[in-house]
This record gives structure tokens, sequence and C-alpha cells, in this order.
């Protein structure tokens, strides 16, 4: 017979793939949940990229979609730049050879229809058109179709043009009349055209003139930006110096992709976060794959023991088993995109909407699939199901062939290997402390920490479950020798055992610390909302994001207002954001209460000295924005005023949970000085003891009425607003959490399932021996149960050092904020009754089965 | 011809250690029929183990042709195996999830023989064990002297130069193996493959050119 | 004669629509009337006209336009056509406020457009820039006394006794002094210039027919050619109009020819095209003498021959040169385009180009012709397809 190499030969050998493929095809069950699994962990992934990159996406077409050729923004304080400015730059005259630099004014703000946010944008059609290139072909404007009358759009008040498909979701017909807010006061608007572009960029946009926009937002003379385009190269850069040096003092011009760029980075933490859930999942998915594939392996070890003995190779099974998980890893992935773009499809809305409440206002409709995401989910589930059969691979070629080794020697590895395990699971925590200990400020390092620190129970687990089976067996064997046997098996057989506990370890571990984190977040935003939150009523402008500046009293309501009988005492402040060299800020310019400065809870910097220094011009800073800034007391913070640059002193520092990119307090004649905005956001009403709040805020409301619907909250109400919008941020969270526990307890099911199936002749046995049926079932479910407790053991102090990860390393690190621990029961009942079920539910086939089997076909086989 | 010289391979249980073999010897032509008698656990098993190669002796050599199994590599001492060397098991050892044919085909696919050529041979092999008309049933429908056929076909349809046969009869009963036996060793010789037969039936040794009883690890 | 830039301004909704294209000829509907009309001042009489405040704006016409054109040279004899144009169009009669509140200073009717266009006969070269503008905010208006009107940095203002022009495209800048010869023209009857037989298709025009230029056009370009200022003199028409509609419903377009004869003559005719393509009766004209002394002409005064065909990139084909005749003032001249290509690509587009106006070989042999020996001037061709 001619020696060609043996591999060549395998690789063509199609009776083998026979084998193999009909092999999987026998064990349906088997398969389908390493595929569940497996797509599951992909999917999670894939949906977190969707969610985020879709909302990214539909941000950046918006922020591309009015003037998207623009190179640069010119921008200004709160209330933005006097259109003077950009009527002086149109006119000026330019030196011959200094190129054309085209400008195109904005004005923009928030308003509300119905219950949707939508960002107002007014614009100039005529700066807009020669912005993008003008001509016919109008670039971006309001180019991209639509049944525009100009005529209309400049002569008729109120006409408004937004996307068609934002349209009809509001349900406005064409030429459909509707009333818009704006910070509490409602205007009629007439939308005059739709947009039928297949941009969705323009689906969170309301159009219309920036001689409309101005009156809607109270902008009367200002402008909220200036777009600029200059040509590229040299040419482009001479214009921006040019211009930067014609710009009046208060002004900035930056380039248009970091204005971009910076209000998406604000999102950053936010995505992160998302992120290591999703890889969260993925890495519980790893180990669910482990156990199927490792018992398909385990499964044919005799199989593969045939094909030994006829001369396969150890490279040709290796192989085999290795292809065939890269098929199961690619069609695992291809279902896992295939489900991740449902889960995302229903994801973004929750991006989108805690995006909308915390960042600003974005409208996704249509979903974006990254290539880099297809791509990360194929290596992913490629690489996870590789990862999972290399092992079990390489143990069952490295066996003897034929025989294969005996249960007994393979179970001694078993113990070894969880001894072994014990040990780089004490590694593993080390290096995760040692992390921690040596980073200060690196997300990533903390989520690096993080991951090994789950990785250190999942592997200890194995070992726990072995101790704890042990000296379980060893008491209650006293009693009765069927404990003894079910208990003795879960001990003898951690190959199959330790690896389903441990997966269902470590993803209850990161449940258990993630509810704790978040538990413990709510906890010490309640007790701060409690402590802060001392006024009795709150008055503001309603409408979407925070710092608006349209959002304001109309003049002179505000001192109105705080005159009615009962009030106390009260504090006006005004809510903007700044511009910095750090970046845009947000700024709470407030004239505070004596009562207001009490319940400030400084955590640097003495109430004595620090109150005194802030009336005197001094800042009073976020923990967030001093941790983000790397600010302390002593040390100014720049800030751009309408005549420039400015330092203020940070005098004092408090803790805050309301803005994870930071807030700082100003007192407001303080802000007026350096601003010239004489606008008030809101008011907080201290009452006189024995005035009913409700009373007061009955007053309050007839006093506006016909000039401004404000918002009049109780300290109750706004309490319960934050709770309610702290609840829907962490909805997200607690979605990826249970997904990922699902995908444990999936795990959980296939791997015992694999396992009881194996014994299924043990348990022939048991019942020739005369043990009932229900009997066989119930011994079956205590030993599943046993290890989901065993799980839960392992899990607890693991989610404690989880919780205590997230919340000063991770939290901290990405947010700033200080957390206090906070521990309640339903965290850990939570876990455990998940666990249970879980166990009960791998016990369920597995018990059905044994129960109806025919003893005599399982004992007779070999 | 194999040429078997002082083979020694102990295993170790605890603190136990058991001389499985212990310097044993012998030779076998080319086309001789061996049997190999022993008790239980006298290491019958693992002699087979070690001359084809499957497991390794602690010292010793195993000649097949001149050529040391025992020096071999994995890589070579595999394909050695899977050209020169057919097993019968006592218990069949086929793979369930292939039809008799395939099972038998599938040594020669992996000899490098493959479609019509394969087919072909394959289905000559079955014919010879008297199988043809089953070539495409699954091989748990058959009884075990069919399963024994199929192994025996399987066995010699690369034409192996030796031919070692572990208790080939242990799982049939008299009446099959009395049918099945013949057949294994006829075969054998008109291939002019060595078989070596490892068996504590007595009868069955008989019908052996000669037989061998291995005790405390050697064979006398 | 260029009541058809209400379309060039609805087109200007190019930035508004992408459905341009639409507004071919079939849109210079909106000039012939109809109900748009209605709360606009419309010119159906003779008017007393007073300077300088009718060099002002008359924002209760719908439409209004500062024509500037002219031919230039410079000591070494470059020679360059100009076109520096304001329309205002009011997109609405009245004035416009916010329905409550403070009106936004952006908030107006009245939309401004200019076009600015240099034929640089010696580089070969015609280029064009187009603007829009609101009339608000500062960013672009007009004003009488003194005379000023401007579109962001484009501007025609008087300082003292000169009026300033200045525009730049990339390319081409100007910077032009500019002092009226004599007295403004008033066109038509007494400045009512009747386009058609529909009540109300008629427009207020006059023209200051000789203005003396002198001033710099600077090459700004990178390509080759000279680069730099030149200093320039030669002579501009300013064409004044303000009109509420004046097209009649069956009219095509128009030829438009401003002729500066070196005697000190000069002619203006506007020869209607109707849509079979025959001349409307209604085309008409003015002769001024080189004392100042200015004739209307009629339709039959000016006989007019089509003597050349030039065919745009834009597949629009053009006459590019004329016999033009006025047998009752003896003149008789060829007029030929300086460069074949002065289309401008706007929307809608038009041929408005520099020429050179030669006695003719029959107006050589004829009696008297000499008189009026030759000239410079521009031609305006509109609504060819």
């Amino acid at each position: 017979m001619p020696a060609k190499s043996p591999q060549a030969h395998f690789a063509n050998a199609p009776t083998l793939w026979a084998a193999s493929l009909r092999h999987l095809l026998r064990h349906p069950a088997q398969l389908a949940l390493a595929l569940i699994g497996l797509s599951l962990g992909v999917a999670t992934i894939v949906a977190v990229d969707i969610a985020t990159s879709s909302s990214q996406r539909a941000f950046e077409l918006s922020m591309r979609a009015v003037n998207g050729a623009a190179t640069h923004q010119i921008v200004g304080g709160p209330d933005g730049v006097d259109e003077q400015v950009y009527v002086r730059l149109k006119t000026r005259v330019l030196p011959d050879g200094e190129p054309e630099v085209a400008l195109a004014p904005g004005v923009e703000g928030y308003v509300s229809v119905g219950d949707r946010d939508l960002q107002l944008v007014g614009l100039d059609p005529f700066a807009a058109a020669e912005l993008n290139g003008g001509g016919a072909t109008a670039g971006g404007g309001l180019a991209g179709g639509g049944e525009q009358n100009p005529i209309r759009w400049l002569t008729e008040p109120g006409a408004v043009v937004m996307s068609a498909q934002t349209a009809r979701q509001l349900g406005i017909g064409p030429d459909g009349r509707f009333t818009l807010s704006v910070g509490g006061r409602h205007y009629p608007a007439h939308l005059i055209a739709r947009l039928t572009a297949d941009n969705s960029g323009y689906d969170s946009l309301l159009l219309t003139d920036i001689a409309q926009a101005q009156e809607w937002l109270n902008l009367s003379g200002r402008l909220s930006r200036i777009d600029v385009r200059v040509p590229d190269g040299a040419e482009g850069s001479r214009s921006v110096e040019t211009l930067r040096r014609e710009l009046p003092p208060g002004l900035t011009l930056d380039e248009a992709p970091r204005r971009a760029q910076e209000s998406l980075d604000m999102t950053a933490a936010f995505t992160t976060n998302l992120k290591a859930m999703s890889l969260l999942a993925l890495l519980v998915s790893t180990l669910l794959i482990y156990g199927a594939i490792s018992f398909a392996v385990v499964q044919r070890r005799r199989i593969i023991g045939i094909l030994r003995a006829l001369g396969a190779t150890r490279s040709d099974v290796l192989r085999m088993v290795l292809i065939e998980a890269s098929v199961l890893g690619v069609v695992g992935a291809g279902l896992g995109i295939a489900a991740g773009l449902a889960i995302g499809h229903e994801l973004v809305h929750l991006v989108a909407r805690t995006i909308n409440d915390l960042y600003f206002v974005v409208a996704v409709t249509s979903i974006t699939l990254p290539t880099s995401t297809i791509v990360e989910a194929l290596l992913a589930g490629l690489g996870t199901s590789l990862v999972a059969a290399v092992l079990p691979a390489l143990e069952a070629v490295g066996s003897t062939p034929q025989l294969g080794l005996r249960r007994s020697v393979l179970e001694e590895r078993a113990v070894n290997l969880s001894r072994k395990l014990l040990l780089a699971s004490g590694a593993l925590a080390v290096i995760a402390g040692v992390i921690v200990a040596s980073t200060t400020r690196s997300l990533f390092a903390g989520f690096a920490a993080l991951f090994l620190l789950l990785l250190s129970v999942a592997a200890f687990t194995p070992a726990v479950l072995r101790g704890l089976a042990r000296v379980a067996a060893a008491v209650l064997g006293r009693w009765s020798p069927l404990a003894r046997l079910a208990l003795g098996d879960i001990a003898a057989s951690l190959s199959r055992t330790g690896v389903a506990v441990a997966a269902l370890g470590m993803a209850l571990a990161a449940m258990i610390g993630v509810s704790i984190m978040v538990e413990s977040f709510r906890e010490s935003l309640r007790t701060w909302l409690e402590h802060t939150l001392q006024a009795d009523i709150y008055v503001s402008a309603p409408g979407p994001g925070a710092a608006r500046p349209e959002r304001q009293l109309e003049s002179g309501l505000a001192a109105q207002l705080v005159a009615i009988p009962g009030v106390d005492q009260y504090s006006l402040s005004r809510i903007v954001n700044v511009e910095s060299p750090s970046g845009s800020l947000p700024v709470n310019a407030v004239q505070m209460a004596a009562k207001n400065y009490q319940s400030m809870p400084l955590v640097e910097g003495s109430p004595q000295r620090a109150w005194p220094a802030f009336d005197a011009g001094g800042i009073v800073i976020s923990q967030p924005l001093a941790w983000r800034l790397r600010l302390r007391v002593g040390d100014e913070l720049k800030l751009t005023t309408r005549s420039g640059e400015h330092p203020f002193p940070v005098v004092g520092v408090y803790r805050a949970y309301g803005n994870d990119r930071g807030n700082m307090l100003m007192n407001l004649p303080v802000y007026r000085k350096w601003w010239g905005d004489k606008s008030v956001t809101g008011l907080s009403l201290y009452l006189e003891p024995g005035v009913k709040p409700a009373e007061a805020i009955a007053r309050l409301r007839s006093l506006s009425h016909g000039r401004q619907s404000l918002l009049f909250i109780s300290n109750s109400a706004i309490r319960g607003v934050s709770m309610a919008i702290f609840d829907q941020t962490f909805l997200i969270t607690g979605v990826l959490n249970w997904l990922a526990a699902g995908v444990a307890a999936i795990g959980l099911v296939s791997s015992l399932l694999a396992w009881e199936l194996e014994r299924s002749r043990e348990l022939a046995l048991v019942r020739s021996l005369g043990m009932t049926p229900a009997g066989t079932a119930g011994l079956i479910e205590a030993q599943t149960a046993f290890m989901g407790l065993a799980a839960v053991i392992a899990a607890v102090p693991a989610g404690l050092l989880t919780a205590l990860v997230l919340i000063d390393v991770i939290n901290r690190r990405a947010f700033g904020w200080e957390i206090d621990l906070h521990l309640r029961g339903a965290q850990f009942v939570n876990a455990f009754v998940l666990a249970l079920a879980a166990a009960l539910a791998a016990g369920l086939y597995p018990a059905w089965r044994t129960a109806r089997f025919s003893l005599a076909s399982e004992i007779r086989e070999e | 011809m194999l040429t078997i010289r002082k083979l020694c391979r102990q295993f170790r249980e605890g603190e136990r250690v058991h001389r499985v073999l212990d310097g044993a010897e012998a030779e076998i032509r080319d086309g001789e029929s061996v049997a190999i008698l022993g008790r239980s656990g006298s290491g019958k098993s693992t002699l087979l183990n070690v001359i084809s190669g499957i497991d390794r002796p602690d010292s010793g050599s195993v000649e097949m042709d001149g050529q040391d199994i025992t020096r071999l590599g994995e890589p070579a001492c595999t394909l050695l195996r899977r050209s020169r060397i057919g097993f019968v098991y006592q218990f069949f050892n086929l793979i369930p999830t292939l039809d008799v044919e395939e099972n038998v085909r599938l040594v020669l696919e992996l000899n490098g023989v493959r479609g019509q050529q394969a087919r072909k041979r394959s289905l000559e092999m079955l014919e010879q064990v008297g199988l043809a008309d089953r070539a495409h049933s699954a091989v748990d429908r058959l009884s075990g002297g069919e399963q024994q056929r199929v192994a025996i076909a399987r066995a010699l349809v690369h034409q192996p130069t030796l031919l070692l046969a572990d208790e080939p009869t242990g799982n049939l009963d008299e009446e099959t193996a009395r049918q099945v036996m013949p057949m294994l060793f006829s075969l054998a010789r008109t291939r002019q493959a060595s078989l070596l037969i490892v068996t504590h039936d007595t009868a069955l040794a008989r019908s052996a050119d000669r037989a061998l009883e291995l005790r405390d690890g050697r064979l006398i | 004669m260029r009541a058809w830039i209400v379309v060039l301004l609805l087109s200007a909704s190019a930035a508004l629509c992408a459905g341009a294209a639409e507004l071919g000829d079939p849109a210079l509907a909106p000039l012939r009337g109809g109900p748009g009309l209605t709360g606009f001042a419309v010119a159906d009489k003779p008017r007393e006209f007073e300077f300088p405040r009718d060099h002002g704006p008359h924002p209760e016409f719908r439409t209004e336009w500062w024509y500037v054109t002219g031919n230039v040279e410079s000591e070494k004899g470059e020679r360059f056509g100009f076109e520096l144009t304001f329309f205002r169009v009011a997109l609405k009669p009245g004035t416009q406020r916010a329905p409550s509140g403070e009106s936004s200073a952006w908030r107006t009717n009245q939309v401004y457009l200019a076009h600015f266009a240099v034929t640089d006969v010696a580089g070969g070269k015609f280029s064009f820039a187009q603007k829009y503008e609101r009339g608000a905010a500062g960013l672009a208006g007009a004003q009488a006394a003194p005379l000023r009107v401007w579109l962001d940095d484009w501007s025609f203002e008087q300082q003292g006794d000169v009026w300033k022009l200045r525009a730049r495209q990339p390319g081409y800048a100007l910077e032009f002094e500019a002092k009226p010869e004599g007295a403004p023209v008033l066109n038509g009857d007494h400045g009512l210039s009747v386009k058609s037989g529909e009540p109300g298709a008629a427009s207020y025009y006059y023209s200051i027919p000789r203005m003396s230029i002198s001033g710099t056009m600077t090459r700004t370009g990178t390509g080759k050619g000279a680069r730099g200022a030149v200093s320039v003199k030669g002579s501009a028409w300013l064409d004044r109009e303000w009109s509420s509609s004046s097209l009649g419903a069956t009219q095509a377009g128009w030829d438009w020819f401003a002729l500066q004869m070196k005697d000190g003559s000069a002619l203006m005719f506007y020869s209607l095209r109707d849509l079979d393509g025959t001349r409307d009766a209604h085309s008409a004209g003015t002769w001024i003498a080189p004392s100042g002394e200015s004739h209307p002409l009629s339709s039959q005064d000016v006989v007019i021959d089509i003597t050349d065909h030039w065919t745009s990139r834009r597949r629009v084909r053009y006459p590019s040169g004329w016999h033009l005749r006025v047998p009752s003032q003896s003149l008789d001249v060829e007029v030929k385009p300086v460069l074949a290509d002065q289309e401008l690509g706007t929307s809608p587009r038009y041929w408005e180009g520099a020429v050179d106006v030669k006695v003719s070989s029959e107006g050589q042999s004829a009696a008297g012709a000499s008189r009026s020996a030759a000239g410079e001037g521009y031609v305006e061709l509109v609504g060819y397809q």
C-alpha cells in the first residue's frame, strides 16, 4: 500500500466525515444546546454592538444631516453667538488671495411634540446651500427630496419640515398642523414638507427657518453656532487662523468632527459598561460550549479509540474535532448574529432612551450592523468553540486508543486538575488584586481585573463542589447509602459536573455582583436625594435635555413666583453648558437659600471655608467632574466666558450622582457677571412651617397660567422621578445580567444532561436493584439541586468581591461616583432561585428519561 | 515475520506495581497463525496493544519485517498500523454511525484508497465474508456473528500482513463462533497474513498452527 | 428686461428643492400675474420719477434689480467684460412679523440674489458666480440715499459723486468706481415699459447708459495665466427696473441689446420672442443721442438679422452674431460677442456677454453711417432651450 502522508489521507476520508456529522445529528438536543449557548453568547455581543453603534450612528447622521460639509464650528457660551458676528463675517471684505470661506448660521434647541422630543434646527437655506456646495445638488442642507416650497418656508409663520418617517410616527399628515412646546411654552407649527430622503439622520430633527427658531427658542439676536467650511490644506488653515483672529473673545472655533466626538465621548463610559456586560455573557457561554463540546468528544471516546486503532493519527482526530468545533462555532456565530439583530432591535430602544435621558436627543430608526461586529462575532464564536474543544480533544487523543481511559483514571485527572485550578484561582485573584492596586484610572485595567476575578471564581468552583460533595457524602451517607451514592457520584464525576457548576458559579457571581452594585448605587442615590432635596417645591421649565438654554422661566415670572405667601426661602438656578478648554461643561449657577447650603454634601473642603469662597466667585464641583478633570480644592478650572477664558478657583467638591460627566455649582451673580445671561432655569422654594406644598403649588400654577406651563414638583415627587430615571438606566444592565445568567443556566442544563445521560447505565442498574422510577428521578433532581447549591455557595463570596470591584474600581474609574455598599437578601435569594431553577431544570430530562427507559436495553449494552 | 523480544510492560496502581509483560518473546512467520492463551488479566490485551504500537513497552522490541515498531515515532507507528495490521475485537468495535460497507471502506480511505475503487474493494471483501447483501444495513441491526464478520472484513480489506484478534469469539455463541472462525483462518491464510489470536477458548486455539500461553508476563 | 429673475430666485430654492430642474421655462409662470400678484403694487401708469429716491428699493413691487454691465480695458490693452447684478424679490406682499412676541431680525419677505460674471478676453475665460441672501439682519438689502445695495461682501454703493462696485468670486475680484455721465434715461412711456397686452404686464424702467469706470480687476485664480491686480478703465451701463408682473402668456424669452457707440450715442433694445419664435409687437427700445436726448423706439424701428449661432456645453443653441439696423437713426452695425461662451450656468441658464459693435459693410457704404461708427456693449439672451 502506498504510504502517503497520514494527513492527506484523513482529510479525504468522506466516511469519517459522515460518521462525525451523523454523530452530531443523532444527538440533536446536545447539538441544539451547544448552539443555543454559543449563539446566545454571540448574540449578546452583537446586540450590544448594534444597540450602541446604531445610537451613535443615528447621532452622527443627525449631526451630519444639517450642514454636513462643515469643517469647523464657531460656538460661544450658554447663549450662543451674537448674530452680528455672523453678519460681520459674511459682509467683511476679504483681502485678495484669501480663499472663500462658507459660513452658515444655526439655531438649535430641544422641543417636544406630544411625548416625542425632537431637536429643533433653525437654518438659513441660502447659507446652508452655499456651505454644502450650493446649486441644484445642495449637498446636505435640506437636500434629499421632499415636496418643499421655499416661499412657504420663508414666509409662513410656524413652517417646519421633518422626515416623512417622523411625521408618520407623530401622526402628522401632509400639510398638518400641530403644537410644539419649548420649555413649557406652546406654539402652533405647520408641516409644510416632509423629507423622504433615506437619510435617517433627519429622524430626530425638526427643521425650520432660522427666524422661526430664534423666536421659538427665545434666542433673538443669538445663534447656537456658526458652521464653517474652509478649503482643504494650507489655504484652509490660513482661513481658520484669519477667522480666529477676527472672532470676539468668548467665541471658539473648533473642528466640526471634534465637536461631534465630544458629544459621543459623553456616552463612552455608558457604552463601555454595556460592552463589558456582553463580554461577560460570552465568557459564560465559553464555559457552556466547553461543557457541550467536551461532552461530545468524551461521548465518542470509544469511536476515537477505534479510529486510532484503525490507524487515524492523533492530529487526524484532533483536526476532526477542531473542524467540527469550527463548523459549530461558525454556525453558532451565524445564529448569534441573527439573534443578536433581533435582540439588538429591542435593546436599541432601551439604549436610545437612556441616551435621550442622559445625554442628547437621538432617534434611532435604522439598525446599523457594522462589519467589525460581524467579524467580531464570527471570531468570538469560532474562538469560543475552538477553545472549548481543544482541551477535551487533546485529552481524548492523548489517551491510549481503543480502550480509552478508564473512567476512574479520567476522574483522577479531573481531581488533580481541580487542585491545580484551585491554585490557578488563587493566582488569578492575586493578579486581579495587583492590577487594581497598581492602576488608578484605567477603566480597561478595572475590567481586566473584574474578568480575572470571575475566571478565578470559575477556577475554584470545581474544588468547592468536590469538597462539598465529599463532606456531604460523609455526613449524609451515614443515614442513607443512596445519598452517599448520589453525592459520591458528583464528587467522582468532577470532569463533567465541575465545568457546569463553574459556569453557573461565575454567572451567579457576576449576577450577584452587578445586582449588589446596582442596589448600592440606588440606595446611595436615594440617600443622597433625601439629603440634598430639602426644598419643598421645585419649579422648572419643562423640556428634554439637561442644561438646555431654552429651558427658562419667562422673564419676570420668577420674581412673582417666589413672592407668593408662605415662601420662607428660595434658591434660583440657571443650568447651562459652558465651553472650556476641556470641552463643554455643565454649570449650575445658583443663588442659594441658606438652607440650600446646609444640604450640599461636601466631600472635600469645609463648609465654613468653601461657601464664603463660593459666594466670592469660587466653584464647587461634583465628584465625577473632580475625577474626570483631576481637580482638587485649591486647583483652578478655566472656563470660556463672554470675555474670554477665565480661571475659577475650585473651593469644594460635593457628592453627586446626577450627571456622569460631572457638574459644578457657581454663584448665580458670578455667572451673570461673566456670561451676561439673566435667565433662570428653575426655582426651589422652602415653605414656611405649616404651609402645604399642594396649596402653594396651586397658587404658583394660577400665577403662571396662560404664560408658561411649568413643572411644579414636590421634593418627594422629584425623588420618585430621579429613581425612575435611574431604574430605566439600569434596566439594560439588568437585561444583560439576566441574559448572562440565562446562558449559564442553559450551560448547566446541557452539562448535567450530558452527565446524567452518561450515567444512564448506572441508573438502570440502580433501578434494576429495585428503585422506583420516581425514586430515581428524585435522586437525579437531588443531585442537580446540590450542584446548584454548590454554585451558589461559591458565587456568594465571589459575588461580593465582584460587587466591590464594580463599585470601588469600575464605577469610580468610569464615572467618579462614590457609592456606599448596601447589601440586601434579595440579591442572594435571586441568585439562589436562579441556580436552583436551572439545576432542577437540568435534571428534568434525565429524570424523565431514566424513569421510562427500557432497563433491558440499557443493561445489555456494553 | 514478527519478532517479539524481551517485552516488558508494567502498570502502577497506587502503591502496587503490576508486571503485565515481563520479558515476553516470540517469533511468528508470515502466514502462520498463533493462538495466545491466558487467564483473564494475564496481559493478553496489553500484548496486542504493544505489538500494534498502540501501547509502548517499558523495554524490549517488536520487529515487523526487521523494523522495530517500538522505536518508531507516533505518526510512523500509526501509519504502519493503518497499512500493515488488521484488528478483530471481542466487542466488534464497529462504528455505529456508519453502515456495514462504510465501516469496511473507512480503513481503505484511511489508507488513501477512495471513491469507486474503495467501494468496489469493500464490497468484494464483504462478499468474501458473505455479507454483500447487508452492505448498507446499519451495524446495530446485525447479529453478533454478522457484526464479527464485518469486523473481519474490515480487518482484512486493506490486505494487512498481520492480523490481531482479541477474544474474537468472546461475544459469540458457540454455534456462531464455529461458523465465523474458520472464515477468519482461511481468509488470513489465503492472504498470507500472520494471525495472532488472543483467546481463552482452547478449541479455537487448536485451530491455530500453534499456541502459546501468557503466564507471569512471559510467553510459553 | 429681466423680470424672469423671479424664476432664478425660485431656483434659489435649489437650496430647498432638489427638483429645481422642473423650473425650466414653463416655470416662468409665476411672472405672468395671477393670484400671486394680489397685494403688490402694479406698474400700470406713468409715474413721477425722483432721484435719488428711485435709485433705492421699491419693496411694494414684487421684483426689482440693479443691473450693471460694462467693458473695461487695462493700460496694456487687456479687455474685460463684467456683469454685477443685484435682484430683489418679495416672496409675499407686505412685511412679516412673528405671530407673538419679539420678531427675529431674520424674518422677512425680501430675498436678494446677485450675479457676478467676468469675461476675461485676454485669458479667453468667462466665469460667473451667484449668491443668495435674505434681505434681513444686515446680510443683504438696499437703500436710497445714499444708494447702497449689497449682498454679503458684494456691493454697489454711492460714495460722494462716485458709485462703488465691489465683488469677488473664485478667480476674479473687482473694485470699481463708476461715474454717471448724464442723467438717467427713462425708457418706454416716460419710464413705464409695457411688456405685453395683458394689464399690469409692465415695469418702471430707467437706465444710465454711460458710466465711466476706473478701478482694479484682480485675477486670483491658481491656474495658468496672469495673476494679480490690473488697473482698468472703461464704460458701464446701469439698468434699473421694478415691477410685479411683466411677461405675457405667449412670450418665450427675449434678446436684450445695450450698445454704447464711440460717438457718444447709445442704443437699448429688447426683442421679445413669442412662443412661436416670432418677435412680439411689444418689443421696444430707446435711442440716446450723444447729447443725451432720448427717443423711444418701437418694434418696427429696429431690424435684426441673426448672422451666427453657437451651441453651449449645456446643449443650448444661442444666436451669436447680429446684423442690427435702425434706419431712422442711420445705424447699421454688426454685433459680435467678444467670446462665444458667456453663458451663465445658473438655473435657469442664460447668456449675457460683452460684444463688439462694428459698422456693417452695407452701413459703410451708406451716407452718414460713420457717425456712429462702432462701439461696445452687452447682450442678454433668455429663454433659449
